[in-house]
């Protein structure tokens, strides 16, 4: 990846950008809460929503959009928010 | 909502909230758009979910769930939050104020003394000689005088040549340095000792006896007691003796057999007096012409016993010292042509001790005894 590339995905705030691991996962640029339950969590981040699926989660952090949950994680699932389907 | 300290305001006081109703997303959503501090949100249920936010947030999350969301308040944690419920109770406040003051004033009291450096002196000695100038344990520290202390210490061991005396938070510590031969001259072993001019200086004394008497009660403050309680001792008789040997623990060329001190200590015995008195058999009387002449009527044995009293109370005004007091007395008429010899033990209650200094001699070089 090019530098430029990579200053532009930095930069680029409409867009989820995500660290995640099996135990935790960190979700940036959210610009909304769209569904909490225990098993899933969907938010939305500009263009896009994310679904972290997996159980017995627990939102450590919401501030700023950033979103940090922890619990057992199963699999991660993007929208687009137009709503013509899945990634 | 942006606050300053943010990490310290939640850790400070944190408050654990139960939201019950429809779409907690939704509130939870507004909540976060709000910029609300929100941890650890648990989902218990479709309807309830379980989180921790300051009480600041608190207040605000209640504003926006309207009457929409049931918030409760299920638990409260961190410092602040202890801080003030402590306040709110006047008796654990006050409680902690009193322990407080428990252990402040404990520290302005001595605990334990410490005793370094000596050799020929015991332990318990300078230890007595620091009680007698104030300096013990549970005394008020700042009302000691550690200069007196040292000038007594000093007076009272004239081979100290050297002695600090300082404290450690709630110890006292005594250094002392002692001369390197003390005592040199007490190892004849016949007892003889040349007077040199060292003494002089260095004023050891034994306790003697002053009159001879039972002894009621003897306790030594410094020195080698040498008479026991019931003991009857002659006048002159050495009862405390400033001269004391010493058992040394470790095995050390040059270390001292003896030392020598100042003896102080307390005797009171019972000691006997044998008296006589005379005083007239007849009575004065004053005749019609203002003279005063001797009448044949003799002197009952009340008068006789009351002149002897008084006569009893002239003498022991004039040789006995103020603390001592009479026990017993026994009286005994006499007749003579015209006086009556009064005859009269008493038994007297008193201090007999009395200091005599030692003289303290150079080395023997006859050791061999001859």
């Amino acid at each position: 990846m090019k530098l430029i590339d990579e200053m532009a995905y930095d930069l680029d705030f409409n867009e989820p950008k995500i660290i995640i691991s099996e135990r935790l996962a960190v979700i940036e640029n959210v610009k909304a809460i769209v569904m909490i339950s225990e098993n899933s969590l969907t938010v939305q981040c500009g263009s896009k929503h994310v679904t972290v699926l997996g159980s017995d989660f627990v939102i450590k952090e919401i501030f700023e959009g950033r979103l940090l949950i922890e619990g057992k994680i199963q699999g991660i699932e993007f929208f687009r928010s137009s709503g013509k389907g899945k990634d | 909502m942006k606050v300053k300290y943010r990490e310290l305001n939640f850790s400070a006081h944190r408050v654990k909230v139960k939201i019950e109703g429809f779409r907690i997303d939704r509130l939870i959503d507004k909540a976060m758009k709000r910029g609300l501090d929100i941890r650890n949100i648990k989902m218990v249920s479709s309807i309830q979910a379980v989180c921790w936010m300051t009480p600041a947030d608190v207040k605000e999350l209640r504003k926006l769930a309207k009457s929409l969301y049931k918030i409760t308040e299920e638990a409260h944690k961190g410092p602040e939050y202890r801080m003030k419920k402590f306040i709110k109770a006047p008796i654990k406040v006050a409680g902690v104020i009193v322990v407080l003051a428990v252990v402040i004033s404990q520290s302005f009291f001595v605990k334990t003394i410490e005793v370094n450096g000596y050799k020929g002196i015991p332990e318990t000695l300078l230890r007595q000689c620091l009680a007698e100038s104030g300096v013990k344990e549970g005394v008020y520290r700042p009302k000691i005088d550690w200069e007196k202390a040292e000038n007594h210490i000093y007076d009272t061991f004239p081979q100290i040549t050297w002695l600090k005396l300082a404290y450690d938070g709630r110890k006292v510590i005594l250094n002392v340095a002692e001369t390197e031969n003390p005592v040199s001259g007490i190892e004849d072993e016949t007892g003889g000792l040349v007077p040199s001019s060292q003494s002089e200086e260095k004023k050891y004394t034994n306790i003697i006896a002053k009159e001879s008497g039972y002894i009621e009660t003897i306790s030594s403050y410094r020195g080698m007691i040498l008479a026991e309680e019931g003991d009857y001792v002659q006048k002159g008789q050495v009862l405390i003796s400033g001269y004391v040997p010493i058992e040394p623990t470790v095995y050390e060329e040059n270390w001292p057999k003896a030392y020598y001190v100042r003896c102080n200590a307390e005797i009171w015995a019972k000691v006997p007096y044998r008296l006589t008195f005379n005083q007239e058999r007849y009575l004065r009387e004053t005749d019609k012409q203002g003279k005063t002449i001797i009448s044949k009527k003799e002197k009952t044995e009340k008068e006789i016993k009351a002149k002897a009293n008084q006569q009893i109370r002239q003498w022991a005004k004039e040789n006995l010292p103020e603390d001592a007091e009479i026990l017993n007395k026994d009286l005994n008429f006499s007749y003579k042509e015209n006086i009556i010899e009064v005859s009269v033990t008493i038994e007297v209650r008193q201090q007999i001790g009395e200091e005599q200094e030692i003289l303290i001699g150079e080395e023997s070089t006859d050791t061999s005894g001859d």
